[in-house]
């Protein structure tokens, strides 16, 4: 069992966030559904330990984790395309690598594997440009490929075509799921629309008024 | 009209022949005003990200300060300090008035408040999804605070150069805690003052086109930088 | 906190100079102005291996720096209020230097009709009379103290549209007369230096009321702990020698003699 969630409760400002019980397997797909501002964003942070529950018991890959210790490890096996992406002020190629250099991959590495993976998203010609030249749609594309990229077991998305063309949303959607099985990682996308929860994953996890149900 | 003239070629003259009090005097204002300007940004920044980031008690009053600060005309900054350095002022044992130091400590509290400043609203300013970001994507705790400060370098630089601009181009505090001494504390601004009481209007123009090379460099470097990175 | 940083910035900012022992010398524009130090420094700063640093202001503000102790001597123009300052326990060692005289200056139309008279007073009152601009330096300085005397010795208080304070130098002063055509008093150092530049001619000149000594003080080591005495005290003793005195008669700008050395003549007549 990758994660183990159990009673946990989680505030942001005044939403409260509850989870009574969920489990999550390594190597499966999961769809988070529900209606926008329902608490999908806030789920998915907290599996990518960046928010710190205030009461409850999270397990990951059999350990409960510790809020009060540095999670940079645990953070690091995950990759998390947020909804509405920063790219930072820097080109496109060098957005996609942040993820690998933080970790500290070399330079001749990340170059490789970020042309492969703009490869791989239809983003080879964007190279060499600026972010400020993108278009919102080729923003979220670049913002999915950083996280892809870094060839982390567990993946998280939140909402990742939002913005994207919907002559794009095929080749998105088949080259994450592709990605997953060569990887056999964890698949955790949250989405609104249920035609892409159903194309994405049988799994589904709905979240109503800030509370998970599995 | 050969007034005018007469004082141009006599600038260029100046400038291209190097002469010695030209160059002196240049000197000695981009040496204090570095300076200045070195040390407002070592506190200024910092100040700026502080106040830009946290909430603390005082952090509105610091803010109000800072720009009340920022638009404080030299001379009563100049005024100011004057009082605190001369003999019988209370820092009157250190002896700083009429040097250099006392030209660069004046200068670091007119630069600071702007560099401070302008740094707080750039970091404003910037979006609050970037930390965030960069923690999402596997950042520990001091990339992320680097790559924070990297976006934000473009508004600190702009803070930097505005400090620069002002004590470079500014006449009050040199004049006053300076005296103007020759070779030691006379500056470009100070020097143009002295040379167009004096009539010497070619010294006077020399050292104000360099005032205005320096400016149009500044603002070459920092646009370059800026089309090249964003 | 704030103390060490000014140390820091302090520090940062001499590191670059060399340590060569400094004299401050606060003075008066027309002795700096005409360029008479450049003359007659050079020399004292050779032989004792120092700098002087030259804080060229009114006599008034010259004299005020002083009393603060925040220069080591001054050399001003101003008998009075220099005997007040040594009376008053600021100053010592006061000595009479050198001296030249102050002139009329106005423009060639010459409005106030006051050209080629001797009694200074009188010319005042013309000028008071015709209403004539009349630029007043405004600034406490030797010159302006010496105008105010003037007027008074003429019964006049001078006030209204024609009486503009500049509020600046000597030289900035004349300037302004000469844009104006106005009527200014000037000491003629000050005076021959710019004539080449300036439209206004002496008119006014001659008169024992315009005499202009200059003299030199040390500040009051008993006041002021950090002076330098001992290098005060040799610039005095420069200033006042034979040597010092000779360079002085033999400053001149167009041929013309701009300060008298008192010590010399004393000599002379002797």
């Amino acid at each position: 069992m990758l994660y183990s969630l159990k009673d946990i409760e989680c505030r942001v400002g005044k939403f409260l966030l509850t989870i009574d019980s969920c489990e999550l397997d390594q190597g499966e797909t999961y769809s988070v559904v529900g209606p926008n501002g329902s608490g999908k964003s806030t789920f998915l942070n907290v599996l990518a330990f960046l928010l710190t529950p205030r009461s409850g018991e999270l397990v990951f890959r059999g350990d409960e984790v510790n809020y009060t210790e540095d999670l940079i490890s645990v953070r690091r096996e995950v990759g998390y395309a947020m909804q509405n992406p920063y790219l930072f002020t820097m080109s496109v190629e060098d957005n996609i690598g942040y993820g690998l250099s933080v970790r500290g991959v070399a330079t001749r590495e990340i170059k490789r594997r970020v042309g492969e993976m703009m490869e791989r998203m239809s983003l080879s010609h964007l190279a060499g440009r600026r972010h400020v030249e993108l278009s919102v749609g080729e923003s979220q594309r670049v913002a999915l490929a950083r996280t892809l990229v870094l060839d982390a077991k567990v993946i998280l998305l939140d909402e990742p075509t939002a913005s994207v063309d919907a002559s794009n949303v095929e080749t998105v959607e088949r080259t994450v799921l592709e990605l997953c099985k060569e990887r056999s990682a964890t698949l955790v996308i949250s989405t609104h629309l249920a035609d892409q929860a159903q194309r994405m994953s049988p799994n589904t996890i709905s979240v109503v008024d800030g509370h998970v149900n599995r | 009209m050969d007034y005018l003239g007469d004082g141009l070629a006599g600038a260029v003259r100046i400038i291209v022949s190097g002469d010695a009090d030209f160059l002196s005097i240049v000197s000695v204002s981009l040496l204090v005003s570095l300076t200045s300007t070195c040390l407002a940004t070592l506190t200024g920044v910092p100040l700026g990200i502080a106040v830009a980031q946290h909430r603390f008690k005082g952090r509105g009053f610091i803010l109000m300060i800072l720009n009340t600060l920022m638009s404080l005309p030299t001379v009563v900054v100049g005024l100011m300090l004057y009082s605190f350095l001369s003999r019988r002022g209370p820092l009157g044992e250190m002896g700083l008035l009429y040097t250099r130091s006392a030209i660069v400590i004046g200068q670091w509290v007119l630069a600071f408040p702007i560099i401070a400043g302008l740094t707080a609203a750039a970091v404003k300013g910037l979006d609050s999804r970037i930390r965030q970001t960069a923690l999402s994507l596997g950042a520990d705790a001091h990339q992320a605070s680097w790559v924070f400060l990297r976006e934000a370098r473009y508004g600190v630089f702009a803070a930097v150069v505005a400090g620069f601009g002002r004590v470079f181009a500014e006449v009050g505090v040199s004049m006053m805690l300076g005296g103007n001494i020759r070779a030691y504390t006379r500056t470009i601004t100070t020097a143009i003052a002295l040379e167009t009481s004096k009539g010497e209007f070619a010294m006077g123009i020399a050292l104000g086109l360099v005032l205005l090379a320096v400016a149009l460099v500044v603002n070459i470097v920092f646009w370059t930088l800026r089309g090249r990175t964003e | 906190m704030f103390k060490k940083l000014i140390i820091l910035v302090a520090l940062a900012a001499c590191s670059a100079s060399a340590q060569q022992p400094i004299l401050r010398l606060a003075t008066t524009t027309s002795t700096y102005e005409s360029g008479l130090l450049d003359r007659i420094l050079p020399p004292f700063e050779r032989s004792h291996d120092l700098k002087v640093h030259v804080i060229s202001v009114g006599t008034g503000k010259a004299m005020k720096i002083a009393e603060n102790g925040d220069v080591d001597v001054v050399l001003v123009h101003a008998r009075e209020a220099e005997d007040k300052f040594v009376r008053e326990g600021f100053g010592v060692n006061r000595k009479d230097v050198m001296h030249n005289d102050f002139v009329i200056l106005g423009p060639k139309p010459d409005p106030a009709g006051i050209a080629g008279m001797k009694d200074v007073s009188h010319a005042l009152k013309r000028i008071a009379e015709n209403k004539a601009f009349f630029i007043s330096r405004g600034d406490d300085s030797g010159t302006h103290k010496k105008e105010i005397s003037l007027w008074a010795k003429a019964g006049i208080a001078p006030a209204g549209d024609w009486y503009l304070e500049s509020g600046q130098g000597m030289s900035a002063t004349l300037r302004m007369a000469d844009e104006k055509n106005g009527y200014v008093l000037v000491d003629r150092a000050t005076y021959l230096s710019f004539k080449k530049e300036l439209r206004l001619q002496a008119l006014v000149e001659g008169d024992d009321l315009l005499f202009n000594p200059y003299g030199i003080i040390a500040v009051n080591p008993e006041l002021h702990k950090h002076v330098k005495k001992d290098l005060a005290t040799a610039l005095i003793e420069w200033m006042t020698s034979a040597e010092c005195q000779r360079l002085i008669a033999s400053y001149k700008k167009e041929g013309v003699q701009l300060f008298y050395p008192d010590i010399v003549r004393v000599e002379q007549e002797q």
